[in-house]
């Protein structure tokens, strides 16, 4: 056709255009003139296509052609992110494909890199990338390629790395006519346990197609890309939904995909029905899926028809039946009517074909639920972690296929199931996997991150479920973290449930009070109290305010806060909130040294909570880690061993061996240890609880000054007084850093300090600390606290060593009279009255010196105490006191016995027994003897570095 | 680069110079803006009329400019779009010749590149026809489909009436649509 003849035909074509359609005919005729060539060109003009891309306009066009120019080419350099690119193999949606290496200690790892097109945004991309990555990285399934690697090349595109395999794309291997069924079936059968394995980790691949199945030489087939469609198209789903299959294979998406909705293992498992139905037919599903909707046993076979002798080699014949409807059942349009999972699937599949009865059948949603939960009881008996992961992806595919029905209702029921499971579970139920509790917590708060994105009430329950669960294994940062996303997404909504805001806000602020964030608990506490959606959450807050006020040492306040509580619960079915109720009465009772009142609240606490929970619930063992405590506190070693024992081995079982909570244990059971003078066992059980607070807590936290300070006490019981001052300047500081210089941990410690100090002779210093410590225990805790006790004990001993004996005396029997009121008789009883006598005897009341010493012996032989130094303290102050009152017969075989049984001990405990020893002979008339132990003492000092000034003068006195 | 405003107004003097100069800029500036947009609104259809415009304000041809130098403008960037769109679609085809593609996961989505690249060329030399046929009717689809102008612009820019526009378009996308199929 020549132009001229064109011209002709378009001037034509636009006046037959003009006429209205029914016209155009005539006006056609018209114009041709009778010359029906013409007439036939202008008509194929007429009714021939225009072209699509017209009509889509020039600017859509142009930016694919750049976008494609720009990222498909080759990249710069020839190396990526480490990967060095050994040649292309290929071009898909996502970009191009590289064969890369990478050279490790001595081996090549090989990779199929894929510089991803641009055309999104790729830092958002690059961040999922590294949210998803470890999760990726954990699909660990012969059946599926790995991800290796993945990041930002230099020239700005992201690319990921995934294990390369050589295979042939099973769109090849379903055509070949060598691959009978039960090597399909066979080879479905492991992409269906590559995708069972990837839902376990909580990872839909949600564009499952023949291109993405590579089949090896030995017939195994690997998935490729798993994750990669939602790692691709996550930004588009949190902004536009209708696109978010932009980067799925629309031939073999779900409705839920083409429709934006969605996308859970649901979709995974109607992608699998389409491939199965591909690889037995030969036929793509696409093609037949009305009819495979409508006569489902009858779809496949006809389907087998159509492919003629291209298809593969099984009759039309063995797929009639049971596979369609199979296929049929995996394909539903409504993803809650799929099957379940690609377990239940898979095990249709393979009654199929072992020829018996397969289970498809139209049942209801709620039949299926019922049937996924019995079978999981019968699983709790099998392994409890695997069966929380189940049910986390479970209860998120459930609120992701039903969201739009009962939201609210269907949360609540998914979380019960969730913390149904974690009660049974953790820690509770499973002894030594707190790790992979942990593990599983982390993949749920990823998949809420992603998959929960719009849908803010499920996404604050299950944020606050998990945080809770978080605190509950000891991990108060990932705690605090999480509860505080919860409540920022409870309170971003004006239409929230206030009890669940306020449930977050106690929850948060429990935490922080471990995290020892104070300040920040208090607020938390209040804005609920100012506005309390109901009477138990009222309560609630109380206890909680109460454990704060604790902290502050602000014990009245506690005391009412936790009564108030305790009558607000009294009517409460929940006997766990009663005992917690009464327990943190008792431990506040406790800390204000009213220990009788103390112990009954415990008791009843510990019975009501062991009736409610059993008696190895973690509950029941905290009560009795309390009890231990006040126990101890109370000189009453032999009891406090025994609850410190039950507590720490109900938590070492519930909750493993590195735990918070097992540390807490530890140092009481230490404390009792102490006081029942086995030293080494108490040295052993704080240590232990030492690495166990450093690796929980770091090196800054209250509980590691409370065990820094036990630590302390123990080196001065073993009259090692520069190791006592090194943990107690530790503990110092810590409680510095942590803002508790006001409070009575810090006085207990600032007293602890100045006992070392004055042992070592650093008088002044010690009685600075002192009447710090005692002015702030007077105002937080009165004076007639046990720790008041010490600090008049402390300065006692600085008055004794100053030589002001009346001082010394007034302190000694101000420590002596607090104890008596406050202590059973024991170690901590006898230690002041040992003190008393000695600046008695020092002060020349003999008489009385002796009266105290015996009546303190008497005391630690009672409380069952052996091998404590201060035994022969006792013994040396009772020598030195015979001997004034001119009994020196009796002293002699005293004297004698303290210098045999102190033979091996360290110079600081030996030099005493020699300075007495020789003050004895020298009054029993041997002065050879006296100076011959003088000097033998002399000999051992000049051994100690920094000794003790007291000692010096020990020796030289007579 | 020059002032844009200066450049339009030399250009439409019959400054061939100034012309060319501007031209450069509008395809560079064209291509960032198909770019961006394509970023900002993946999945969705772009608008011509909005991406012209968007590069009208980048290349700095603020509201200063009359109503004569936005229509000179517009034919300008109908054909800095054109010459986009031809190159490009010219780089792809090189690219897909001796490319290997094997082993990797094919993504069935439309449109590809690859054959709208085909596509473009086709149309690119079927307006060669057209513009044989009837200078008009090519006029109108340069401005329409790469420019991005409504018929009632194209109308006023060339002086006919709209209903002359729809007729010029309609006849010219079936000619062009048989020219480009007899290629393919």
């Amino acid at each position: 056709m020549d132009i001229a003849h064109k011209r002709r035909v378009f001037a034509i074509l636009r006046e037959v255009l003009d006429q209205p359609p029914s016209a155009r005919e005539t006006a056609l005729a018209e114009a041709c003139g009778g010359d029906e060539a013409l007439v036939a060109d202008v008509r194929v003009l007429l009714e021939g296509a225009t072209s699509d891309m017209l009509d889509r306009g020039a600017a859509g066009v142009a930016a694919r052609l750049v976008d494609a120019d720009h990222d498909e080419g080759a990249p710069d350099e020839p190396e990526v992110g480490g990967w060095r690119i050994v040649r292309a193999v290929g071009a898909g949606g996502m970009g191009r494909v590289y064969l890369v290496e990478r050279s490790g200690d001595g081996y090549v790892q090989q990779g199929a890199l894929k510089l991803i097109k641009r055309g999104m945004d790729s830092d958002a991309l690059v961040a999922r990338f590294r949210r998803e990555r470890h999760i990726l990285a954990r699909l660990d399934h012969p059946s599926i390629a790995r991800l290796l690697d993945g990041g930002i090349a230099s020239d700005g595109r992201p690319f990921l790395v995934m294990e390369f395999v050589e295979g042939e794309p099973l769109s090849a291997w379903i055509t070949r006519a060598d691959v009978g069924l039960d090597a399909r079936v066979s080879s479905w059968l492991a992409i269906a346990a590559a995708v069972a394995h990837a839902h376990r980790q909580l990872v839909v691949h949600r564009d499952i197609k023949p291109a993405n199945v590579l089949v090896d030489a030995d017939g195994q087939p690997r998935l490729l890309d798993f994750g990669i469609a939602r790692l691709l198209e996550a930004d588009t789903l949190e902004t536009q939904t209708a696109t978010a299959s932009r980067f799925v294979s629309r031939a073999y998406a779900a409705p839920e995909q083409l429709n934006g909705r969605d996308v859970t293992t649901a979709t995974d498992v109607y992608q699998l029905g389409a491939l199965l139905f591909e690889m037995l037919s030969g036929e793509r599903f696409t093609t037949f899926a009305s009819e495979v909707a409508v006569r489902p046993s009858l779809a496949l076979a006809r389907a087998r028809e159509r492919a003629g002798i291209t298809g593969p080699p099984i009759t039309s014949r063995r797929l009639s039946g049971d596979a369609g409807i199979i296929v049929a059942r995996a394909t539903d349009a409504d993803p809650s009517r799929r099957y379940a999972t690609v377990a239940a699937f898979a095990d249709d599949v393979k009654r199929w074909r072992d020829g018996l009865p397969i289970l498809a059948r139209p049942d209801s949603a709620r039949y299926r639920i019922g049937r996924f939960v019995q079978r999981h009881r019968v699983a709790v008996a099998l392994g409890v972690f695997a069966l929380c992961a189940l049910l986390v992806g479970f209860a998120l595919a459930l609120w992701q296929a039903q969201r739009a029905a009962e939201e609210a209702r269907l949360a609540r029921a998914a979380q019960d199931v969730l913390i149904g499971v974690f009660d049974a579970a953790a820690p509770d139920a499973a002894a030594g996997t707190r790790v992979t509790a942990r593990e599983l917590i982390d993949r749920g708060i990823e998949r809420i991150d992603t998959d929960l994105a719009d849908q803010p009430r499920l996404r604050a329950e299950m944020l606050l479920t998990l945080g809770t669960l978080y605190r509950q294994l000891g991990l108060y940062d990932q705690a605090a973290t999480t509860l505080g996303r919860a409540l920022d997404v409870a309170t971003g909504h004006d239409r929230f449930d206030t009890r669940v805001v306020a449930r977050t806000r106690l929850e948060l602020a429990g935490t922080e009070r471990e995290r020892q964030r104070l300040d920040a608990a208090s607020g938390l506490i209040e804005a609920v109290l100012a506005d309390p959606p109901d009477e138990r959450m009222r309560a609630r807050a109380l206890i909680e305010r109460a454990q704060v006020n604790e902290k502050l040492s602000r014990f009245d306040e506690a005391l009412a806060d936790a009564r108030a509580a305790s009558d607000l619960d009294t009517s409460s079915a929940d006997a766990a909130a009663r005992a917690k109720d009464r327990q943190i009465e008792a431990l506040i009772l406790t800390r204000t040294g009213r220990f009788d009142e103390a112990a009954g609240v415990f008791d009843d606490a510990i019975a009501t909570a062991t009736r409610a929970l059993g008696a190895n619930d973690t509950r029941v063992a905290q009560i009795r880690n309390d009890y231990a405590m006040m126990l101890t506190s109370q000189s009453r070693p032999a009891d406090g061993e025994r609850e410190a024992r039950a507590s720490l081995d109900a938590r070492r079982a519930r909750l493993g061996n590195t735990h918070a909570l097992v540390a807490e244990s530890l140092q009481v059971l230490g404390s009792a240890e102490r006081q029942l003078g086995r030293l080494d066992d108490a040295e052993r059980s704080f240590e232990e609880a030492l690495a166990i607070q450093r690796t929980v807590f770091g090196d800054v936290h209250g509980d590691v000054a409370n065990t820094q300070n036990s630590l302390g006490i123990l080196a001065a019981s073993r009259n090692r007084f520069a190791d006592a001052e090194r943990h107690f300047r530790e503990a110092s500081a810590t409680q510095r850093a942590i803002g508790q210089d006001t409070t009575v941990p810090s006085s207990v410690t600032s007293a602890n300090l100045a006992v070392a100090l004055l042992r070592q002779g650093k008088l002044d210093e010690a009685e600075a600390l002192l009447e710090s410590a005692a002015a702030m225990q007077r105002t937080l805790l009165g004076e007639r606290h046990p720790a008041m006790a010490n600090t008049e004990n402390g300065l006692s001993q600085v008055a004794l060593r100053r030589g002001d004996f009346a001082a010394a005396i007034a302190h000694a029997r101000a420590a002596a009279s607090i104890f008596d009121a406050a202590l059973r008789p024991g170690r901590e009883t006898a230690a002041v009255h040992l003190v008393l006598a000695l600046a008695l005897e020092r002060a020349g009341e003999a008489e009385e010196a002796l009266a105290e010493v015996l009546g303190a012996r008497t005391m630690l032989e009672n409380a069952g105490v052996t091998g404590d130094p201060r035994l022969f303290m006792m013994m040396i102050v009772e020598a030195d006191a015979l001997v004034d009152l001119g009994r020196v017969a009796d002293a002699v075989p005293i004297a004698r016995r303290v210098v045999d049984e102190r033979a091996d001990a360290e110079p600081g405990l030996r030099i005493p027994t020699l300075a007495l020893a020789a003050r004895v002979a020298q009054a029993d008339g041997r002065a050879q003897d006296a100076r011959r132990l003088r000097d033998e003492a002399r000999a051992l000092l000049t051994t100690i570095v920094a000794p003790d000034p007291e000692l010096a003068l020990d020796i030289t006195r007579d | 680069m020059d002032d844009a405003t200066d450049l339009l107004a030399a250009a439409r003097r019959g400054d061939g110079d100034a012309a060319e100069r501007l031209f450069t800029a509008l395809y560079d500036e064209l291509r960032r803006c198909a770019h961006r947009q394509l970023r900002q609104h993946a999945g969705d259809t772009l608008s011509t009329t909005a991406l012209v415009h968007e590069t009208y304000l980048k290349i700095g041809l603020g509201q200063a400019t009359d109503l004569q130098d936005r229509q000179h403008f517009m034919a300008l960037a109908a054909r800095a779009m054109r010459q986009v769109l031809v190159d490009h679609a010219r780089r792809r085809q090189a690219g897909k010749r001796g490319g290997d593609a094997l082993l990797v996961t094919l993504d069935e989505r439309a449109p590809d590149p690859s054959s709208e690249a085909f596509e473009v060329l086709a149309l690119d030399r079927a307006l060669g026809v057209l513009e044989a046929v009837d200078e008009r009717a090519a006029r109108v689809v340069n401005l329409h489909f790469f420019g991005g102008l409504t018929f009632p612009a194209i109308a006023e820019l060339e002086g006919v009436n709209e209903r002359t526009v729809k007729r010029d378009w309609q006849a010219a996308r079936l000619l062009l649509a048989a020219e480009m199929g007899m290629q393919g």
